[in-house]
């Protein structure tokens, strides 16, 4: 595809008090428990396990608007257009 | 014949007690309001979590090699039941319908020859069910719902308890009982299962729905790894997500009892102004007869 450096996936943080986070990414860096991730819109469906680490939400494809999340571990449910991470407790840094 | 002093005194207390009960209506109005908007956050993960197990356990629940938590001990000798109920009275039958339900289901397991063993959360739960179950309460948990605030870090105590009491054998089978919020005015006492665990029916629906049509999923580490690490969380957050119905619950039956209670109160007033103005105009007619006859008598 030829746009495929403008796609973009909906990417949810969602902590037991409340969602953390909703919003479009271009790339999303997870710390998956045998190493980090990039996800991109149209992954492959995933289920993964988190360590503790730091999320890196990129909303396009440039270092501007960039979003640092460190979490504790947690889970990542990743479907082609959208990717949903359930953290016990997660921080923006 | 009560004088026209007691009426006055009586209409007045009835006054004041309207003052109290409308005054709490208005905060469990406000307190209901917040309840339900913590229920509501809480709402996205255990959606995303059930359904993230329906999809493992799509995958894994056919063999019996699943974890325990799972699949269960292989048994259904010893229930657990985690009753959860409010802190606070004065919400009507909120309290004793929990209660009478837990009453209920721990003679129906013990009439089945089950042993069963009680954990409660809530004041009212531990002080109703203390004279007849204490030697099979295990723990009891008080005063943390009607703290100001109050989030999942308060409440995962209590599913650690549970995961600890399931390693170490105490029981096969673990249900909660908890009030379910309907609306403000029904609030219907429910079991839920938790050890080992049954695919919420609407997840389950949802996920058949969605799996038709999408591409297998791959896991990481895998499948298992996964769920004995998924399993252990999700107790701690049906346990969450039960006490924060209850929460709401409680104060929107709070809120609906002293409604009524106002309602009462004013009926009352009016019953006893009336009573009270007919024995001023007896006692005024009294008075004007024994001023005549006295004038007459001249």
């Amino acid at each position: 595809m030829a746009d495929t450096a403008q796609q973009t996936f909906l990417f949810e943080l969602v902590s037991p008090d409340a969602k953390l986070l909703a919003e479009q990414m271009f790339q999303v860096t997870i710390p998956g428990s045998e190493g980090d991730m990039g996800i991109r819109a149209g992954h492959a469906p995933y289920i993964v396990h988190l360590r503790a680490g730091e999320i890196i939400c990129q909303a396009g494809n440039d270092n501007k608007n960039v979003k640092r999340v460190r979490i504790t571990g947690g889970f990542a449910d990743i479907t082609g257009s959208q990717c949903t991470v359930l953290a016990e407790t997660a921080e923006f840094v | 014949m009560p004088s026209l002093r007691d009426y006055r005194d009586r209409i007045a207390s009835v006054k004041s007690t309207r003052k109290i009960t409308s005054a709490m209506k208005m905060v469990a109005a406000s307190k209901l309001r917040r309840a339900q908007e913590q229920a509501e956050a809480s709402q996205p993960y255990a959606t995303s979590m059930a359904q993230m197990i329906a999809r493992l356990s799509a995958n894994t629940g056919k063999n019996a090699s699943g974890p325990t938590l799972l699949t269960g001990t292989g048994k259904d000798q010893t229930y657990l039941l985690v009753v959860v109920s409010a802190d606070r009275g004065l919400c009507g039958g909120f309290n004793s319908n929990i209660v009478r339900a837990a009453r209920n289901e721990i003679k129906r397991l013990q009439g089945e020859g089950k042993t069963v063993k009680l954990v409660t959360f809530g004041r009212k739960a531990r002080d109703l069910l203390r004279r007849e179950f204490a030697s099979i309460t295990l723990e009891s948990y008080a005063g943390i719902t009607s703290q100001k605030k109050f989030g999942f870090e308060d409440i995962k105590q209590v599913g650690e308890f549970v995961l600890a009491q399931f390693a170490a054998n105490q029981f096969d089978v673990c249900q909660l009982l908890f009030n379910e919020f309907r609306s403000v005015l029904v609030q219907k006492p429910r079991v839920q299962q938790l050890i080992p665990f049954v695919a919420d029916a609407r997840a389950a629906a949802n996920e058949n729905t969605t799996s038709t049509n999408s591409a297998p999923y791959d896991f990481e580490p895998d499948e298992e790894t996964i769920l004995t690490e998924i399993l252990p969380r999700n107790i701690g957050i049906q346990i969450y997500r039960a006490i924060l119905d209850s929460a709401a619950g409680e104060q929107a039956a709070r809120m609906t009892a002293m409604d009524s209670a106002t309602r009462n109160a004013g009926d009352m007033i009016k019953k006893l102004s009336l009573q009270y103005n007919r024995a001023r105009q007896a006692y005024i007619t009294k008075e004007l007869i024994e001023i005549i006859s006295g004038a007459e008598a001249l």
